[in-house]
């Protein structure tokens, strides 16, 4: 008796106590459902990650500047051109982090002028330190394999000399931007992971002949931010350069027509192709800087498209003259 | 074995049987709300069954009469480039339907300077061929008898043979060359079997002071009202004054008398101001508008009225001879 | 009407209405078709499918909302879906009693012990849904990045002790278990912070190769249906094909076979399902057992147990399937569903060992990764993958695809077949497309796939989306892929036999397949002329065939070959020529002088602007086998990898 009453007490208990599980149970099954219900279907895109854009890195106030620097000695020159345009402590403050976006786009070897030559590389890294700069990053996407071409290049040696930091983009170095007002670049994977924490950038180009875009200069220096099968750009390769004009608002482009890539452009190969035009330019218009830049090729600016596209956008001037460069000789 | 259920066994046993049912039931009603897949899917099948396919073989269409000589082989057009051929004009025949047109040159064999060509417009039926036969009929025409609708002018011969709309165009007034045309012309209809059929609409209208050859069936949008399709017009000349009646047959009576309604209050919209008549026809609306009087009602499933009438008296008057004949027609 | 009446009604009720639901699926609105038959609602009441689609996407979407009524409803009465309501599971019982119908009841409770292999079902579920929650988990690793230290450090706390208690609920031995799993806990979250688990942590859902309810919906649609219809061809016009069907059946036939040797084999075995409501249902109010411990151990009512959870004595409860056959067979009438436990004991926790646990556990984590190591869903894309139309963007797609067979079922057009694996074992029996099988390639004006997805893998889209019109005009179509012309096996590109059936049935306005017109000289076709009239030319010897040129396509030019000059030829014998009259020769060509024989051939160019992917050409292609247009999956809408071409201003990437 009563151990039939003890099993009955405990009995009571133990559905008690079940039920309270089974009540926890049913509770956080309508928890979980209120949570995470969704009537509607999903959208047709990927969920797309915040896009992300970069900020303008000109210098506000400063206007229009351009210099022409003719002369043999890249580093004289480009420390001529940057003088004439207000030296580098007009642009690079104490504290700055600074970006050079470098063209590193091929494994080969500075001789062929397909890449930013290196010395000139180091030597605008080491300015900016001079200036007070905290870091520098110097950067690119390259065609080939990253490592490789900054290291054949010689930009990765040069640059590690002078305590600038050299950037090999990996799979997790983009982020998808959308250009504003831009038809091609939406969504498209941008090399971002360098840019963070940035606030100056310099581009700085060598003058070459291009197969498809006619000539490749400052303003196509910016392909190589872009990620992802970007070779389908190609197929309106003007208007992929306009909107990469549109993209980057830099604080000044380095454009280096010491020797020209004459034809057989991007990528050259015979020395024969390089005519010594010897001459640097400095300016904080990129279009002006390539519209000057093609006359050295020899082409016209009706010739090649993009120019005329950008200067359209509002991106800079195709009329160089306008700017009142400032010519120099290092002699 | 439990020998008999208990009562609570089987009160909880019909309880989920009730459930059951509940379920089977709720299946049931869902059933009659269609998966939008299926909705779409009549709409797909309704859509197949209307166009009439294109008579694709041209061997028996153009037969070359004696004497005459072809300049070219024959071209055959099709609603993507008869613009090609016919440049603005292919708009008439592409809202109406347009299906093929077959064309070739011919020469008399001894004066090569004397030629004509040949236009055969395949409309798919008869009416779409009435509608752009009438369309282009030539007021200074003279009518032809060979076949009922026909008629020509100096240069040219134009007539209708079941679904084909057929043009001769002569370069030359010559008789030889009529007498060629008119050979063409018997050699095609003769050889060119057609389905049979009428246009009913023809013999609605009151005989009495009816243009016989001044009947012209306006597939879409006339009289500049868009719900107005498939509306057939006659000219009339009675005493001394000129007017136009018009009739369409519609689907059902109600959309007859809708579509009264619906003029009438495009009529309005435009201008017109509605006037007050009793005529002795039931449901008609008057309305002057731009110095005319319009008459529209609806008998049955015709809708029917006068347009651009002078004389209103005339106007009321021929509407309720129309009206008579209309009600004594099948409708 | 005792309770196992009751439960008999309702599994033929639900496996008639599974049956039902299979047999309308076809479009169409007469009331053994569509209309508005709920076919998908037996899967949506399914708790795994929920469940996984919810640790796959974080969402819970739309109809599996039922899914969470039945998870109450398992939770308050135990695991009756088994027992009471799967389809699959009534055929098992069924062709299980068929198997023991004459055997002595001495057999038949030996069939029904309680096996050790029982645990296995546990393992598959954890394999499963580990698979399905790397992303899950990923995010919530991504929680603490970005975030100050405390912040992190309570959310692997909380996230620590919700293990533990999930490992409580499984496991006998729970110390060392703890032990274990906050170790591996405290590696992942650590991992997480510095390395970017998320790229890591791969998920798909996998559970629809094993879930019952998508596994017979699979194997009734794909394989029954279409072989009892080949013969009396009244589901469908014509004979459905199916790639890789045999697989589907013979799992199907071997999972019924084996209920033969032991009742309700892959329900006791195999059953993920059967494994999650077993655990759901542990606290259970009411639950089979004994109401008094001394009865005489005569086992009958072991003999008739479904599911083999040994009522006789410490009945296992995640097992029990609640046939309730143990209360109709016990003569005491000493077993019955009671809300007190079983007087003899019961046991509530699977029999699993922290070992297989974490074996299971980790295996099933790494298993999607490893499998996207052959890159298949990205780079390495087979060309031979189609998705269907609405197929979300990969990854996303692999998150929801139940392997159901619904789509394939409900095309009307029969070109949706279960892929095999060269779109990679993850992707078996996902849906993909061939267009040489079936009545045609898609149809443009079809949307059933989409509508008819129970979880939106393919998600519902109006017909509007699907063309490109009205509000979705900028956009453009859905397009599925890109028909490629293959010029060497193409008749009129590379052997002068006109053809255009292609062009003729592209359904897109205007017509994505355009031709250019081509004049070739057919072989041995340059003769000489014996003699010539406005109309006929005669030929020296007999060199053609009768009526070779005469199907409307050959001409024939004497010197220059310009559209002036060539002749349709009408008729030929051995020896002559007859070309239209509608424009006889002006000068017939002179004795001795050479005719050139041309066919007219219209070569077929595909634009990729236009074309939608439909892959009505390539099913209309005359060359059967090896079709000479092919579709493959380039510049498909739902793909920016796969894209062609630079899109327009304002078009979907």
């Amino acid at each position: 008796m009563r151990r039939e009453l003890r099993d009955e007490s405990m009995n009571r208990r133990e559905f008690l106590l079940r039920t309270a599980k089974a009540g926890a149970g049913v509770a956080a099954t309508c928890f979980l459902a209120y949570w995470l219900y969704d009537g509607t279907p999903p959208g047709p895109l990927q969920e797309q990650d915040e896009l992300v854009m970069l900020p303008d890195f000109s210098m506000p106030g400063l206007g229009p500047k351009m210099s022409i620097v003719t002369g043999g000695d890249r580093i004289q020159t480009v420390n001529r051109a940057l003088k004439a345009i207000g030296g580098i402590e007009a642009f690079i403050k104490p504290g700055d982090r600074v970006l050079l976006k470098v063209n590193a786009a091929f494994a080969t070897p500075p001789i062929l002028s397909a890449t930013t030559n290196p010395q000139l590389a180091a030597e605008v890294a080491h300015l900016c330190f001079k200036a007070g700069a905290a870091s520098v990053v110097v950067t690119d996407n390259p065609i080939n394999d990253p490592e490789s071409c900054f290291n054949l290049t010689g930009i990765a040696e040069a640059a590690r000399s002078v305590g600038a930091r050299v950037f090999l983009p990996t799979e997790d170095s983009f982020e998808p931007t959308t250009v504003k007002d831009a038809t091609l670049i939406r969504g498209w994977p941008l090399l971002y992971s360098p840019f963070v924490g940035i606030n100056k950038v310099i581009g700085i180009a060598p003058v070459k002949d291009h197969h498809r875009s006619g000539a490749s200069m400052t303003m196509k220096n910016w392909y190589g931010l872009l990620g992802g099968r970007r070779n389908i750009f190609h197929q309106d390769i003007h208007n992929a350069i306009k909107e990469l004009a549109m993209m980057v608002t830099p604080t000044l482009v380095i454009l280096d027509a010491t020797t020209a890539m004459m034809t057989n452009g991007p990528t050259g190969g015979s020395l024969a192709d390089l005519k010594r035009t010897n001459t640097m330019i400095a300016s904080t218009d990129q279009v002006a800087a390539d519209a000057f830049g093609a006359t050295l090729l020899g082409k016209t600016v009706a010739q090649l498209p993009y120019i005329s596209k950008a200067e359209a956008s509002g991106v800079g001037t195709a009329d160089y003259a306008s700017l009142n460069p400032i010519r120099e000789s290092t002699g | 074995m439990v020998s008999q259920p208990t009562k609570c066994e089987t009160s909880i046993g019909f309880g989920i049987l009730l459930v059951l049912a509940g379920i089977v039931i709720g299946v049931f009603l869902k059933q009659s709300h269609y998966n939008p897949a299926v909705l779409v899917r009549g709409a797909l099948e309704a859509g197949i069954r209307a166009a009439p396919k294109a008579d694709l073989s041209e061997e028996f269409l153009i037969e070359v009469a004696a004497g005459m000589v072809p300049m070219n082989p024959p071209e055959i057009f099709g609603p993507e480039n008869l613009s090609d051929k016919i440049n603005g004009r292919a708009e008439l025949y592409l809202s109406a339907g347009f299906l093929r047109l077959l064309c070739q040159r011919f020469a008399e064999a001894n004066d090569p300077s004397s030629w004509m060509e040949v236009f055969i417009y395949d409309m798919g039926i008869i009416r779409r061929a009435f509608a752009v036969y009438s369309v282009q009929r030539r007021p200074d025409a003279e009518k032809a008898t060979f076949t009922e609708f026909a008629y020509r002018t100096e240069n040219a011969l134009f007539f209708l043979h079941g679904r084909y709309y057929v043009e001769l165009i002569a370069a030359v007034t010559t008789q030889r060359m009529a007498e060629a045309m008119q050979v063409f012309a018997h050699t095609f209809i003769g050889k060119t079997e057609v389905q049979g059929g009428d246009i009913e609409e023809l013999a609605l209208f009151p005989r009495e002071g009816l243009n016989e050859e001044g009947i012209t069936f306006l597939i879409s949008n006339a009289f500049g009202f868009d719900r107005f399709d498939n509306v057939f017009m006659a000219d009339y000349a009675l005493g001394n004054t000129q007017l136009t009646a018009f009739l369409s047959i519609r689907e059902n009576p109600s959309e007859a008398s809708e579509l009264v309604a619906a003029y009438h209050g495009f009529l309005l919209a435009n201008g017109g101001v509605n006037v007050e008549s009793d005529i002795g026809v039931p449901g008609a609306k008057v309305v002057k508008i731009l110095d005319s009087f319009e008459v529209v009602f609806s008998q049955g499933k015709f809708l029917a009225g006068i347009h651009a009438a002078q004389d209103r008296g005339q106007a009321e008057k021929h509407a309720i001879r129309l009206m008579q004949k209309l009600s004594g027609a099948s409708g | 009407m005792t309770i196992v009446t009751v439960r008999r009604i309702s599994q033929a009720l639900f496996l008639g209405l599974f049956l039902w639901f299979c047999i309308v699926s076809s479009l169409g609105r007469e009331w053994w078709q569509l209309r508005g038959w709920p076919v998908n609602w037996l899967l949506q009441i399914d708790p795994l499918i929920a469940l996984g689609t919810m640790l796959t996407t974080r969402v819970l979407y739309s109809g599996l909302l039922w899914a969470m009524v039945m998870v109450v409803l398992t939770i308050l009465l135990g695991r009756f879906f088994c027992g009471w309501v799967c389809p699959f599971g009534s055929l098992h019982h069924f062709i299980g009693f068929l198997g023991r119908r004459r055997r002595p009841a001495h057999d038949r409770i030996t069939l029904n012990q309680y096996h050790p292999g029982q645990c296995i079902k546990y393992y598959l579920l954890i394999f499963l849904l580990a698979a399905a929650a790397g992303s899950s988990i990923a995010q919530l690793v991504r929680v603490t990045h970005g975030h100050s230290m405390i912040v992190s450090i309570s959310v692997i706390a909380v996230l620590a002790v919700l293990a533990v208690i999930a490992i409580l609920r499984f496991i006998s031995n729970p110390r060392r278990a703890i032990g274990i799993l906050l170790v591996v806990v405290g590696i992942w979250m650590g991992l997480g912070s510095f390395l970017p688990l998320d790229r890591m942590n791969a998920a798909s859902l996998q559970i629809g190769l094993l879930d019952p309810i998508a596994l017979v919906y699979r194997s009734v649609n794909l394989v029954l249906l279409p072989v009892v219809d080949a013969g009396i061809h009244k589901l469908s016009t014509i004979q459905r094909y199916y790639e890789g069907a045999w697989l589907i059946g013979a799992i199907f036939l071997a999972a019924v076979f084996l209920n033969l040797r032991i009742p309700r084999f892959y329900c006791r075995f195999l059953c993920p399902l059967g494994a999650l409501l077993g655990v759901l249902g542990r606290f259970a109010l009411w639950r089979m057992g004994k109401t008094r411990d001394e009865c005489t151990a005569c086992k009958l009512c072991d003999a008739d147990c479904e599911g083999a959870c040994q009522p006789s004595g410490e009945i296992r409860i995640n097992e029990c399937v609640l046939c309730m056959n143990c209360r109709s067979s016990c003569k005491e009438g000493l077993v019955d569903y009671q809300t007190s436990p079983s007087a003899s004991g019961e046991i509530t926790s699977p029999d699993i060992s922290r070992r297989g646990f974490v074996i299971a556990l980790i295996s099933g984590i790494s298993a999607i990764p490893v499998l996207r190591l052959s890159g298949e869903a990205g780079p390495n894309w087979h060309p031979e993958v189609i998705r269907p139309p609405g197929a979300l963007p990969e990854e996303g797609f692999l998150a929801r695809c139940l392997r159901c067979g619904q789509c394939m079922r409900i095309c009307p057009t029969n070109i949706i077949h279960p892929a095999g694996i060269k779109g990679g074992l993850e992707a078996l029996w996902t849906p993909t497309l061939n267009f040489r099988v079936g009545t045609s390639g898609c149809q443009l004006n079809c949307i059933a796939c989409g509508q008819i997805c129970p979880s939106a893998a393919l998600r519902p889209m109006s017909l509007d989306e699907k063309l490109g019109r009205k509000d979705y005009a900028t956009t453009g179509p859905i397009r599925l892929g890109t028909a490629f012309v293959d010029r060497g096996r193409c008749l009129p590109w590379a052997m002068d036999r006109p053809c255009i059936v292609c062009q003729e049935n592209c359904p897109t306005s205007p017509k994505a397949i355009f031709t250019r017109k081509q004049f070739t000289t057919v072989r041995g076709g340059v003769l000489l002329v014996k003699r010539a009239d406005a109309l006929r030319v005669e030929f020296e010897g007999n060199p053609l065939e009768p009526g070779q040129f005469a199907t409307g396509d050959y001409y024939c030019t004497v010197g220059i070959e310009t559209d002036d000059h060539r002749r349709r030829i009408v008729e030929n014998s051995g020896n002559t020529l007859a070309i239209a009259p509608s424009w006889p020769w002006q000068s017939p060509p002179p004795r001795g002088s050479f005719v050139r024989i041309q066919v007219h051939l219209q070569l077929p160019f595909v634009d990729p602007k236009l074309c939608t992917g439909c892959g009505i050409c390539e099913h209309e292609c005359p060359v059967r086998v090896k079709r000479a247009i092919r579709v493959t999956p380039e510049n498909e809408s739902r793909s920016r990898e796969r894209s062609l071409l630079l899109p327009l201003a304002g078009q979907r990437q």
